[in-house]
């Protein structure tokens, strides 16, 4: 089942002045069933004002999110791994989990199950503030996956991670998707990562975003390492492509 | 236990240390105007023999709990909603500003010109002089309510009642407890007030008899013990439950 996203248009007002800023404008996009899209663009130029959009937490003007002929509306057909963990920090491991959750034997069962895919069972009574930073996206990344979405959307979820952390997580997350293929949207900064991680990629201009670059990733990597050397060609091949449209990116 | 010693160590000296200066501010003070501990002491036990301070500090106590919770509960729901929403608070923020300011003495004179001297005009006096205090604190809180975490529980369409008892009832904990605190302290106060004014029982009416025969050491020895009583719910009821909730910091 392909999601197709069309967004007109979307404006935030400022409240000092009162002036309109365009974030978005005349985006389309077709994401086929499974695939794993990465959005990269300048910092504030509407990614994560999108994945709002797609998640349902803002609406924008004229937006038509299909999946097929039905609209996306049915509860846990997302998860959304937000741009911070957004953990409830007076909350257990478990307990952010079960929060998004029922609680029936059927959910009991997938939390005990995520806990143990992602090496978190040992720290399932421990609050947010006693685990490390890349625990807690594992856990948000498990909140995300405790309703089997059928769309995954992902706002910069390895951002200010070290790189051995990041790469663990990219591990538990391809290892997710290889046995329970889903559609994925992540936003990312990191254009390796997005190569290494992603089918496609998207270039979004600066504000108002639109889609400027469409592009099928080549490079097939065993490992997930982003210091691969088929990653790093096609990485310098788009830098050479689009130097002013990669300015700021890592 | 070890780490908390050191702690206790200077509670119990701060405790001596405010009887010794008591002690000896007595002993040059004229005896009637200051009495020392040892005479308040007496004093309480003399009125626990014939359970008169019994008495009058559960109807006080009666009168404090009522009225707390009943101003914790109205302050509380209209504190949340106006932190929520604004046209309501533009609606009711110059009455909250009005309730703040009317003299907790003019409320409890209106109360009972209006409904007579008895209990229920005393309940309500004094929880119309807490419930402002109550909503402004739980109004704060209210608006500072973490959007992120609201946009999650939005996000995953967790229902009512879980939404509120996970997510924005511990945000409130700390402005609960902070009104619980200070309404705690202020309803005993006007509750003497309103007893001293129109009830025929109540510490507060104990005390007026005792000013009205200059008997120092009887107001001093049913304050004494209602203080300590408002300290033992603190350390048996607040700090706990303070505790329990903060586990997570």
């Amino acid at each position: 089942m392909d999601f197709h996203i069309n967004i007109k248009k979307k404006s935030f007002v400022n409240p000092h002045d009162k002036t309109s800023i365009d974030v978005l404008k005349n985006i389309n996009i077709k994401i086929k069933y499974k695939e794993f899209v990465c959005i990269v663009g300048p910092s504030g130029c509407g990614k994560t004002t999108l994945m709002n959009i797609i998640g349902g937490l803002i609406d924008a003007e004229d937006q038509k999110l299909n999946k097929e002929q039905n609209d996306l509306k049915t509860d846990g057909d997302f998860g959304y791994v937000f741009q911070t963990s957004r953990l409830l920090p007076w909350l257990t491991v478990k307990e952010n989990i079960e929060l998004v959750c029922e609680e029936n034997e059927e959910y009991i069962e997938r939390i005990e199950f995520l806990l143990s895919e992602f090496d978190l069972h040992e720290f399932k009574n421990y609050y947010p503030k006693s685990i490390s930073g890349g625990m807690r996206r594992k856990v948000s990344l498990a909140r995300a996956l405790i309703k089997k979405p059928q769309i995954l959307l992902m706002d910069e979820p390895f951002v200010s991670l070290d790189q051995p952390t990041a790469e663990s997580l990219y591990s538990v997350l391809i290892n997710y998707w290889k046995k329970n293929p889903i559609t994925i949207i992540l936003i990312t900064h990191n254009l390796k990562e997005a190569i290494l991680l992603g089918d496609r990629i998207i270039f979004f201009s600066k504000r108002p975003a639109s889609v400027v670059y469409d592009h099928k990733i080549k490079s097939k990597t065993e490992g997930l390492s982003i210091d691969n050397i088929e990653i790093q060609k096609e990485y310098d091949q788009l830098r050479k492509k689009f130097p002013s449209l990669l300015k700021g990116l890592v | 236990m070890e780490k908390n010693n050191p702690n206790a160590v200077i509670r119990i000296a701060s405790i001596l240390i405010f009887f010794s200066l008591w002690q000896i501010s007595s002993l040059y003070v004229e005896v009637d105007l200051l009495p020392g501990p040892n005479e308040v002491f007496n004093k309480i036990i003399l009125e626990a023999e014939g359970n008169e301070i019994f008495y009058h500090t559960a109807i006080t106590l009666k009168r404090v709990f009522l009225s707390f919770i009943i101003a914790m509960f109205i302050g509380t729901f209209f504190g949340i909603y106006m932190g929520r929403n604004s046209s309501l608070n533009n609606f009711l923020d110059d009455w909250l500003i009005m309730g703040l300011n009317v003299p907790a003495l003019v409320i409890i004179i209106l109360c009972y010109v209006w409904f007579g001297l008895n209990e229920v005009a005393a309940i309500v006096a004094v929880s119309l002089n807490k419930i402002p205090m109550v909503a402004v604190i739980m109004r704060e809180g209210a608006r500072s309510i973490e959007k992120d975490y609201v946009d999650v529980a939005k996000f995953y369409k967790i229902s009512g009642s879980k939404f509120f008892l996970k997510v924005i009832l511990p945000q409130l904990y700390p402005y609960l407890l902070s009104s619980a605190r200070s309404g705690l302290s202020l309803i005993w106060k006007i509750v003497l007030v309103v007893e001293l004014l129109g009830r025929s029982n109540g510490v507060g009416f104990k005390l007026f008899g005792f000013f009205q025969f200059f008997d120092i050491s009887g107001i001093l020895a049913y304050t004494l013990v209602f203080v300590l009583l408002i300290i033992f719910v603190e350390f048996i009821l607040v700090r706990p439950f303070e505790k329990k909730i903060s586990i997570w910091r």
